[in-house]
């Protein structure tokens, strides 16, 4: 009869229990449990990451939600694909929780959610920036279109605007970055966001593929770039060389 | 018996990443909330709780610091509470603009202490706010020992980890 002896018997069990657990770890479900809600992690980057957690509002169903986290992480106009995110990709986690309790209002036509809430649905995962899904119909939306917005580090997005808004948003809690359209109702401290700048753009001039176009935030203020995202996402595809700059020294 | 203990020790050293991955239920963070009226950032109150705190943010109007008796603990940045930006699309434009909100209260959520100062800084580097925090509470983790096969074997397993990297 072969003996076995107690190393034996807790290295077996240690043998079971390590494939055990690697079978759990391939349902893609890492459960990492806070109080009541789980964080289910969609991407995990380096060690040094920015840990980005997003947060449903008003959806029907979950699939739906992480249909759309997918996109707007790994789509055409996602994080993964686009520049300086797609060459930090690595250096960033995704996070969701599924079952944030989060309320979201609209006020003024444009969605604010609880800041609050947030971020304490958001402990559940690493959290560095909160990005709050608010699944917009897009007849509804057409009829009366809501704004997206960003706060401190976090940002409510209307979900049936562009797929670029989400980068938009962030670049703004993220990067700091200001818009680059001109509105009447925007009046800023130029020191204080450094993609815009004064005639003759000196912060970029001596970077090659920039320009100094009229209009940033306020008339008078000049952008690099004709038609980036923090202009118009609608058309602009890129950040363009300086923003992209700005928001890669973050990394 | 040695080509099982060696595949062993490789499915541990698999797992890792799950292991390092930052179980937020085992953590606290402390929820600081505040107030900026008329120029003032103000300290109103803090309470503990289970899950992670924010990370090291690295840009802002705002720097707050927070320290112990002996050295500094943790360091991020915040944007200036009393402004939001706000954007929408239509036609192929993009509109909206930065919205002023009046007397706001926000919140962050930074490390656990038992005693520790919060200090917070302009972005002329000038103090503007210093609070005295002080957390006697007991936090209570009702999900801290995840129950289960998959809890024990991941307990285990932290624990044979940890011997291993005593080693």
């Amino acid at each position: 009869m072969y003996k076995v002896n107690i190393v034996q018997v807790i290295v077996i069990i240690i043998f079971i229990a390590s494939f055990l657990l690697i079978l759990n770890i391939k349902n893609n479900d890492i459960a990492i449990t806070g109080s009541g809600a789980k964080c289910n992690l969609i991407k995990d980057g380096s060690d040094k990451n920015t840990d980005i957690v997003f947060l449903p509002y008003g959806y029907k169903d979950n699939q739906r939600f992480f249909e759309d986290v997918d996109t707007y992480v790994n789509g055409e106009f996602g994080f993964k694909n686009t520049e300086p995110f797609k060459s930090h990709f690595d250096q960033l986690n995704f996070y969701t929780v599924e079952t944030a309790d989060v309320t979201c209002d609209v006020l003024d036509d444009t969605i604010i959610c609880n800041e609050l809430e947030s971020k304490i649905a958001a402990a559940n995962c690493p959290n560095d920036y909160i990005i709050v899904l608010y699944d917009r119909d897009m007849v509804k939306d057409f009829i009366v279109p809501l704004r997206s917005s960003a706060y401190l580090n976090l940002a409510s997005i209307n979900t049936a605007d562009h797929r670029l808004v989400v980068l938009h948003e962030f670049a703004h809690i993220f990067g700091g970055l200001a818009d680059e359209y001109v509105e009447e109702s925007i009046s800023m401290n130029i020191d204080r966001f450094e993609n815009c700048d004064v005639e003759t753009c000196p912060r970029w001039s001596y970077l090659n593929n920039t320009g100094c176009f009229k209009g940033c935030g306020e008339i008078d203020f000049y952008r690099s770039i004709d038609n980036g995202i923090m202009r118009n996402y609608i058309i602009g595809r890129e950040f363009g060389v300086w923003n992209e700059y700005l928001l890669s020294r973050l990394f | 018996m040695e080509r099982i203990f060696i595949i062993t020790l490789i499915l541990i050293l698999s797992s890792g990443d799950v292991l390092a991955v930052t179980d937020c239920n085992k953590q606290n963070h402390l929820l600081v909330e505040f107030s900026y009226e008329g120029g003032l950032l103000k300290y109103l109150s803090h309470s503990i709780n289970i899950g992670c705190p924010g990370g090291n943010l690295k840009q802002g109007d705002f720097r707050l610091v927070l320290s112990d008796d002996k050295k500094v603990i943790y360091t991020t940045y915040f944007s200036d509470p009393t402004k939001r930006f706000v954007d929408y699309s239509e036609s192929n434009l993009v509109f909206g603009g930065l919205q002023s909100i009046e007397n706001p209260k926000f919140s962050l959520l930074i490390p656990a202490v038992e005693k520790g100062k919060i200090q917070v800084y302009n972005k002329d580097n000038v103090q503007i706010l210093t609070a005295n925090i002080e957390t006697q509470q007991r936090i209570s983790r009702a999900l801290q020992n995840q129950g289960g096969l998959f809890g024990w074997v991941e307990n285990l397993l932290g624990q044979v980890t940890s011997l291993l990297k005593a080693k």
